[in-house]
């Protein structure tokens, strides 16, 4: 009961003026100027992802409505503390049973696993780079690695389980649509077996394959070439690997051992990155596996344009075109060939024409994942130029 | 209570301490692995590599000697070499029908002898043919362009080349003549000022070095501290890269109306004599550009030169850094 004071009016409660008059509003505006002076970071770590920016007013983007769009998703991603208040949702939404966060499902055995994308009517672009490049190259081989829930779909829950087999058919009907000259690698089967067999073919909060994934992937691609697979030795480089997944999931439920593979006899190469000088004589970067993401310890991360040479003499040269799935397949094939260039399309920025001049007589991989198969437009915009 | 603490968590330390050095010995052997692969020296790979290279064309050599004795219908009908002939001709009579049926045979395997080492002369009436060819287009103004097969030809010979300049190098990769990988250059750099460049190109152990520069250096230079510079940049490549070719382009004139209006830059021909003296005194390989300018080929600023003349200079340059062999005309 509060204190009536004669003619009805109420006595004034000293802690409740500190909390809503002082308190509250001083909370609000050391928030507010905390957010305005802090500078606007480029990139999470945790998310793995670059963050919005200050967006652009030029243009009639107010009238238009793209300033607002775009500042909302900039003041999203820049409120301080984000980091902090993304692990507290997250722990939330765990700790209630919800298996799904950030699109990312909660599966099995500390499986993360976002849903693949399923091709739609319309071709995706990087199917039209791949009919253009027939027009360039003869010999074109398509890997489109499936993701682990088209793999591992039995750790998935239960209701997520629906449309794996229409997933695959459908990307399988598409495939069908390649001219014959484009030789398609279905590196499903392959995997399936290999993962039924106890192989951990995908890293459990990383979108990635594992370096056992990449190997079963390997000795298809040989088959389908007429080439022998070579045998090599899988080593541990480090552990308690959280990856992407767990990065938009907001936790990594059990973690993973990242192994690389190593043949009977070192490989004398030369690596050339391009825009850095000189070359070096290594695939790995020994300080990722300390860092942020240790998966970037194959190559350090993708690049626009690299070449190997190999000490392989007269063992043919390889383009090929590809995202960070390649990484890991790449250890495998430095035993096979004389030289190896792979293209990054989202970092490539040289001339096509050149390109197709330069690499013309070279057996071609076109090594996506599915997903960016059914993506990205970058490929589209180098082979197109 | 507390003797027990004293001693339980020592313990605990200990054994994670163990654990975590156990964690340690996991991936030990892959990380060092990782790291000898990358203490192997460049210089090494590179001498390996080219080892292997050189490898092959004795293997070659040997199977085809193996073969010699298995095929002899083979060597009766290459009607090729000399030395082989006494053998041919014995096969022939012994066992071979094909002597019976093709008495032409004979008749030129008697000339072969007679004839000089066909390649040299070849190679002379190749080039004869090419520079004629050249120079016709370049008077008629119609330079033929590359197509995409041509071009791909090239870029093929061009394999181990390098080229190192400054923008009109730049102009190498603008008019998309060669990609960028193969081109060291700053935009108006000069001799006195392009070391880190050439120290760039050496670093990716090229078999070929091509320098194409512009008249940056007329205005900075005197004509022998020109080629003094040039002699500092071979040295360095030479020390950085042995066995490494070395060509230098000449120094290009500017258009007429330039020529005309910048007496410094009219004295260009200074400098490129001086350099076309020098090269052969380094054993450099002096590339003699002067044939195939023509106003025309010249940009509107009247120093750098348009697409169509880095064609036929691709081509020309190809030429001449593969000694002329299987020229595309």
């Amino acid at each position: 009961m509060t204190d009536v004071k004669k003619g009805g009016r109420r006595k004034k409660d000293p802690a409740r003026k500190l909390i809503c008059v002082y308190l509250i509003p001083a909370v609000w505006i050391a928030f507010a100027l905390i957010n305005a002076l802090l500078p606007a970071r480029a990139y999470s770590d945790r998310e793995r992802r670059s963050l919005a920016q200050f967006p652009s007013a030029e243009n009639g983007a107010v009238l238009d409505g793209r300033f607002e769009e775009g500042f909302e998703e900039y003041a999203k991603d820049q409120v301080a503390g984000r980091d902090a208040l993304m692990s507290a949702y997250c722990a939330v939404k765990s700790a209630t049973f919800n298996r799904e966060n950030g699109g990312v499902y909660r599966c099995a055995d500390g499986y993360l696993m976002d849903m693949p994308k399923v091709p739609g009517e319309k071709l995706p672009s990087a199917y039209s780079a791949l009919l253009r490049a027939c027009d360039i190259w003869q010999d074109i081989t398509l890997l489109a690695v499936p993701a682990a829930a088209d793999v591992c779909s039995d750790l998935l829950p239960g209701y997520a389980r629906e449309g794996t087999q229409d997933r695959l058919e459908a990307f399988s009907e598409l495939t069908d649509k390649l001219p014959s000259s484009v030789n398609v690698c279905d590196v499903r089967d392959a995997l399936l077996k290999a993962y039924e067999g106890g192989t951990q073919v995908y890293y459990r909060t990383d979108h990635h394959w594992t370096s056992a994934g990449a190997y079963e992937a390997y000795k298809e691609l040989m088959k389908l070439w007429g080439m022998e697979a070579k045998e090599y030795k899988l080593l541990p480089v480090c552990g308690g690997f959280g990856g992407t997944l767990a990065a938009k999931y907001g936790t990594a439920l059990k973690t993973d051992t990242i192994d690389i593979p190593v043949p009977d006899r070192m490989p004398m190469i030369l690596v050339r990155i391009s825009g850095q000088t000189g070359y070096t004589t290594t695939i790995y970067d020994m300080d990722a596996v300390d860092g942020p993401d240790p998966y970037t310890v194959f190559m350090g991360g993708n690049y626009g344009e690299v070449t190997i040479k190999t000490s392989h003499k007269g063992a043919g040269k390889l383009l090929v075109f590809k995202d960070s799935y390649f990484n890991a397949l790449l250890p495998y094939l430095l035993d096979d060939f004389e030289e190896i260039t792979f293209i990054d399309p989202r970092f490539y920025d040289g001339d096509a024409t050149l390109l197709a001049s330069q690499y013309r007589d070279r057996k071609v991989l076109v090594c996506y994942s599915r997903n960016t198969f059914l993506e990205d437009n970058s490929f589209t915009l180098v082979i197109e130029q | 209570m507390k003797r027990t603490g004293y001693i339980i968590g020592p313990l605990i330390a200990c054994m994670l301490t163990a654990g975590c050095a156990k964690e340690e010995d996991r991936y030990k052997e892959a990380r060092e692995y990782m790291s000898s692969m990358e203490a192997i020296a460049v210089e090494e790979v590179v001498a390996y590599q080219r080892e292997q290279t050189a490898k092959p064309s004795q293997t070659v050599t040997q199977e085809q000697t193996a073969q010699e004795p298995d095929t002899p219908e083979q060597i009766t009908q290459e009607p090729i070499r000399p030395d082989t002939q006494p053998a041919t001709q014995e096969a022939q009579t012994d066992d071979n029908p094909v002597t019976d049926e093709d008495p032409d045979i004979e008749t030129t395997t008697e000339e072969i002898p007679t004839e000089p080492a066909p390649s040299a002369k070849t190679k002379e009436q190749v080039k004869e043919e090419a520079m004629a060819a050249w120079s016709a287009q370049v008077a008629e103004g119609n330079i033929s362009l590359l197509s995409s097969e041509e071009h791909a030809n090239l870029l093929s010979k061009l394999s181990g080349t390098v080229f190192v300049g400054d923008s009109v190098t730049q102009a190498l990769v603008t008019e998309g003549m060669v990609p960028e990988s193969m081109v060291f250059f700053k935009r108006g750099v000069l001799l006195k000022e392009i070391t880190p460049y050439v120290e760039a190109a050496a670093s990716v152990f090229p078999e070929k070095v091509v320098f194409f520069k512009g008249l940056g250096d007329v205005d900075h230079e005197d004509p022998v501290s020109y080629c003094e510079k040039y002699a500092a940049l071979v040295n360095l490549l030479r020390e950085r890269v042995p066995g490494v070719k070395i060509y230098i382009c000449a120094l290009l004139p500017p258009s007429n109306a330039v020529a005309a209006a910048r007496e410094d830059l009219a004295r260009s021909w200074m400098f490129d004599d001086q350099l076309r003296a020098w090269c052969p005194t380094a054993d450099v390989t002096y590339i003699d550009l002067h044939w195939m300018v023509s106003q025309p080929l010249y940009l509107a600023d009247g120093i750098h030169f348009n697409k169509i003349f880095y064609n036929l200079w691709l081509k020309y340059v190809t030429a001449v850094v593969t000694d002329w062999e299987d020229v595309l005309v």
